[in-house]
This record gives C-alpha cells, sequence and structure tokens, in this order.
C-alpha cells in the first residue's frame, strides 16, 4: 500500500502547496510543514495502517483551501490589524507626464516637447480645447522662450553712436546721435513677451493639471491592497521632494526654469496644503525673478 | 459574514476559542503537532477541520505566545515540539478570567448553565 499511501500524500500536499502559494513565503513553507509532519507522525504511530485510515486521517485535516483560508484570517491573535484594502485616487500620470515634458522636458531640445505633445493629446482626461492650448501656448516650451530671450538680448540691442567732425576752420561740431535698431520700446516688448512665454507654460500646466485631477476624481476609485502608507498621511512623495529639489538646486542647473518646474511640482501635490503651496511658490519666485530682474537691468542700461 | 459560516452559528466564536485551548493545552506539556491535534480532537465539537491547526500554531509563533524546537523521537525523524512561553502563559490567564465571565453571562441569558 505503500505506494498508494505516498501517491495520495503527495497528491495532497501538493494541493496544499499550491492553493497556498498566495500566502507570504515563510507562511507557506511553515503551514505546509506542519501539515506534512502531521501526517508522517500519523504512519509512523501506527494510527494510520491502510488507505482507509490514511484516507480519513487526509478528510479530517480538511481540505487545503480550507487550511490556507485560516492561514490567511485574523492574521494576529493581539490587535486585529486594519482591513489592507482601501481605495486609490485614479492616477493622472499620463497628464502629469505631459506637462513635465511641455516644460521642463523641452530642454531636451525639440524631442521633450514634441514628446509632451504627443503623450497629451492621448489624455482621456482633456478636452481637444485644453489640448490645443497645451500645444500653442508655448510651442518648443519655456526652453525656446528662453534662447529667444537669450538671443534677443544679444541682438535687439540699439546702437548708437554720436561723432563729431572738423570744419575747414577748425571748430568742433557735434552731429546729431545716430542710432540704429529697433526703438527702445520694442526691445522692452520683446522681454515682456518673451517672459510671458517663459511663465504661461507653467501657469497652464497647473491649470490642466488640476482640471485633469478634478475629473480623475469624479471616475470610479479602484480597490487596491494599500501596503504603502494612505496617500495624505506623509507629506513627503516624489513629487514633493522633487519640487524641494527644483526649488533648491534647480536654478543653478536651469536659470528660470529650475525653479518653475518646482512649482509646478509643488501644485501638482496632493500631500500639501494650499500654505504650503503658496510658500514654495513665494520662494521661487524670489530665485525666479531675481534673475529676470537682472537681465532687465542690464538691457535696460545698455537700451538707455 | 459568508454564507456558509451562518449555518454553524458556533463557526466564529469556535476560531477565536481555539488558539487558547491549543494554549491551554501546551500549558499542561509540551506537544507535537500531530499528538496536540489528536488531543484536541478528543474534545468534540473543538475542531471541524484539524489542518487548520497549523496555520494556527504558525501565528502563535509568530506573536511569541508558542516556542518550538525540534526533538529526537524514539521512532523516525526528530519531531518539532511546541511550548508556551511566558507571554502566552499571561495571554491565556487574562482570556481564563474574561471567558469566565462570559460563559456565566451567556448561560445565565440562555438558561444553560449548572441547574444548581
Amino acid at each position: 500500500m505503500n505506494t498508494d499511501a505516498d501517491a495520495l500524500v503527495g497528491d495532497y500536499l501538493t494541493r496544499l502547496d499550491r492553493a497556498a502559494g498566495t500566502l507570504p513565503d515563510d507562511r507557506r513553507t511553515d503551514v505546509v510543514a506542519g501539515i506534512r509532519e502531521h501526517i508522517d507522525a500519523a504512519r509512523e504511530s501506527g494510527v494510520v495502517h491502510d488507505e482507509a485510515s490514511l484516507r480519513d486521517l487526509l478528510d479530517r485535516l480538511g481540505e487545503p483551501e480550507e487550511i490556507v483560508a485560516a492561514a490567511r484570517e485574523g492574521d494576529d491573535p493581539l490587535p486585529p490589524p486594519p482591513a489592507p484594502v482601501g481605495y486609490a485616487r485614479p492616477g493622472i500620470g499620463t497628464e502629469v507626464a505631459a506637462v513635465l515634458l511641455l516644460t521642463a522636458g523641452s530642454f531636451i531640445p525639440f524631442v521633450g516637447w514634441i514628446a509632451g505633445v504627443i503623450v497629451a493629446w492621448t489624455s482621456r482626461r482633456w478636452t481637444t480645447g485644453e489640448k490645443l492650448l497645451a500645444t500653442l501656448v508655448m510651442p518648443f516650451g519655456p526652453a525656446a522662450g528662453l534662447a529667444v530671450m537669450a538671443y534677443g538680448s544679444l541682438a535687439v540691442g540699439r546702437v548708437c553712436t554720436s561723432s563729431t567732425s572738423q570744419l575747414a576752420d577748425g571748430t568742433l561740431v557735434s552731429e546729431p546721435e545716430v542710432c540704429t535698431g529697433p526703438p527702445v520700446w520694442t526691445g522692452w516688448l520683446m522681454l515682456l513677451l518673451v517672459a510671458v512665454w517663459i511663465v504661461a507654460p507653467f501657469v497652464v500646466a497647473i491649470v490642466l493639471v488640476r482640471r485633469a485631477r478634478a475629473r480623475a476624481d469624479l471616475e470610479p476609485p479602484t480597490p487596491v491592497q494599500q501596503w504603502t502608507a494612505a496617500p495624505g498621511t506623509s507629506p513627503w512623495g516624489g513629487l514633493e521632494i522633487a519640487s524641494v529639489l527644483l526649488l533648491a538646486i534647480g536654478g543653478f542647473l536651469i536659470p528660470v526654469v529650475g525653479p518653475a518646474a518646482g512649482v509646478l511640482c509643488a501644485w501638482l501635490s496632493d500631500r500639501w496644503t494650499r500654505t504650503e503651496k503658496w510658500v514654495a511658490t513665494a520662494i521661487a519666485s524670489v530665485s525666479l525673478l531675481v534673475p529676470l530682474v537682472v537681465v532687465l537691468a542690464l538691457l535696460g542700461i545698455r537700451a538707455g | 459574514m459568508e454564507p456558509g459560516e451562518a449555518q454553524n452559528p458556533l463557526t466564529q466564536l469556535r476560531r477565536g476559542v481555539l488558539e487558547y485551548c491549543v494554549l491551554a493545552l501546551l500549558a499542561q506539556e509540551e506537544l507535537y503537532g500531530f499528538d496536540l491535534v489528536r488531543r484536541l480532537g478528543e474534545s468534540e465539537g473543538l475542531v471541524t477541520s484539524e489542518g487548520t491547526i497549523y496555520p494556527l500554531l504558525s501565528r502563535l509563533r509568530r506573536v511569541g505566545w508558542v516556542d518550538s524546537s525540534w526533538r529526537e523521537s524514539e521512532s523516525g525523524p526528530p519531531r518539532r515540539y511546541y511550548s508556551v512561553t511566558r507571554a502566552g502563559r499571561h495571554a491565556l490567564d487574562g482570556f481564563a478570567q474574561e471567558w469566565g465571565r462570559f460563559r456565566d453571562s451567556v448561560d445565565a441569558l440562555l438558561g444553560t448553565g449548572d441547574q444548581a
């Protein structure tokens, strides 16, 4: 009867091991080993001596699924753990990726911004109008605005020359000053337009992400196993850390746009309060405005 | 509650009480799995599926109420013996007191107590 019995036992343990596949590894081995020892002890002790008594033993042990269910329930006899099932807010990864590519990503020449446009148009949460806005408000993104500004500050300056000439009788006569290039006000206008070109993409990005967030919240939530902390319990997620890093050192890496991206991350956060977001914005605006004012002042001096 | 559980109202109660029955048996003497299950099986209506004792033992070990050690046996391979820890004994004492009051209250209400 030994081979038959071994086959029965083997079959039972295989079923048990398979059913226990959903348990954590240490628990699975523990439970299966316990049952195996039980069967071995019964066979040694002579309690199980033929196929009928073996079948009886296995019957008394119960269905493998039943044993696994017992292993899963009431995980701790001490404090009952809170139900591990929670509801995840529908993610807006597509939209966040799109605006990050359209703004910060525009510093990867052409590719970053174009990728952003493609991703934006795949979104289910933006209307066609909003997609057009995302595309047209910032052709080639803030990087292009910055490039035009840099180019403009070199090329748009007025050049004024004054000269004196000596008449035949030896007297010196100042000739009227001659200036070439556009009048002063066009330089300032251009700077203003370009500054808008740099700032507007970030403003639009924040608005569009907030709209996507609001629409995503109307979608049915997906039940998930919550093994990590629920959102909102810790103020530090990926976005928040990225925001602080960008605010702190982003300006050194990419002037103006680094801190602006930091502000963007701050406003995308669902862990920070409104006040905290405004603090982040205030910090950024200092590091954002100082270089802008310096550039404007330098240009003003050159133009004047 | 699942439909199957509604059929036997004692299922839930048994689940909660069984681990203290295991602790009580092990508090008397150290036992290996098969022996422990056989002892529990002697008490009627306590265990429905004997296999579920093993996940229970695993859990009691995880929370530190039960310890286990391997011992040689006269016949066959070594056996895993289970014993109660100090924490386990403490938990058992607490439960024994609560259980006395609980049982008396239920008996009084149901009229199932000893007719003195």
